[in-house]
């Protein structure tokens, strides 16, 4: 989730296969995009919704493209 | 400086003397005049950030600008989808008109510029822009306003203001 321009959480521990999703509960769009910017769920309207799956090689590290201080990071769990 | 100016302006606006009939003080402001403020403030700033993408060729400038463009126009539809709920209209008032005035001084000025000279003066003006109307939203706006929706709309829209001024502090280091 995506609320009072943070997210929320804003560290979250997922596995490969995984479906991420980022509902905006602001007024303001935002977007949930890899720091090295090799992921990017586009814009999020606000009560939109919009998912990534996580893959082994994801990059972690997130922000908002539009509020470069909105930032987040994923713990990726690989499966033995 | 150029923040002591912004704040000057806010707060010769905003608690100058009662001249006439009509109270001249931010804090008497109703809530459909306070609505009126944030909405003239926020086209101000959208007309900024269109100066700014016509203008600068900064690629730190254009993003900010974008996202002045794109969260402003946000909150003003928010803004009017509230005001035709209560079937209530903004009312025009002295602060408004001034916010207005000041902002044409500033696009004249700030037209001139070219290169790093227009980028150094957009984020410094950004950045007192937002500290100041901030300020004005949080201590004078929110504390005055009667009706809950629209309260609680500021409040919202404060915490996207708010996180655009921490946005401009970084742009102005960016064009420096």
């Amino acid at each position: 989730m995506i609320a009072r321009l943070t997210f929320v959480p804003d560290r979250l521990r997922v596995r490969v296969g995984d479906r991420i999703s980022w509902t905006n509960r602001d007024i303001a769009p935002h977007t949930a995009t890899a720091l090295d910017r090799s992921w990017d769920t586009g814009r999020i309207d606000k009560d939109e919704t919009k998912s990534i799956v996580v893959t082994a090689d994801l990059s972690p590290a997130y922000f908002c493209r539009f509020h470069p201080n909105m930032k987040a990071h994923l713990e990726i769990v690989v499966d033995d | 400086m150029k923040l002591r100016y912004v704040l000057a302006i806010l707060a010769v606006t905003a608690a100058c003397a009662q001249t006439g009939a009509n109270a001249q003080s931010a804090a008497d402001l109703n809530d459909l005049e306070i609505a009126h403020v944030a909405y003239v403030a926020d086209n101000i700033d959208i007309r900024y950030a269109h100066l700014a993408l016509a203008i600068s060729e900064n690629p730190a400038v254009h993003e900010f600008a974008r996202t002045m463009i794109r969260d402003h126009t946000a909150v003003n539809e928010q803004a009017l989808a509230l005001l035709a709920k209560l079937k209530a209209e903004p009312q025009d008032n002295f602060l408004s008109r001034n916010l207005q005035e000041n902002s044409r001084k500033l696009i004249d000025e700030m037209s001139k510029l070219r290169g790093a000279a227009f980028d150094k003066r957009y984020a410094e003006n950004e950045l007192a822009y937002h500290k100041a109307v901030n300020d004005l939203v949080e201590n004078t706006f929110i504390p005055n306003i009667e009706n809950s929706e629209v309260k609680a709309l500021f409040e919202a829209g404060l915490e996207i203001f708010k996180v655009h001024e921490n946005h401009a502090a970084m742009m102005v280091k960016q064009v420096q």
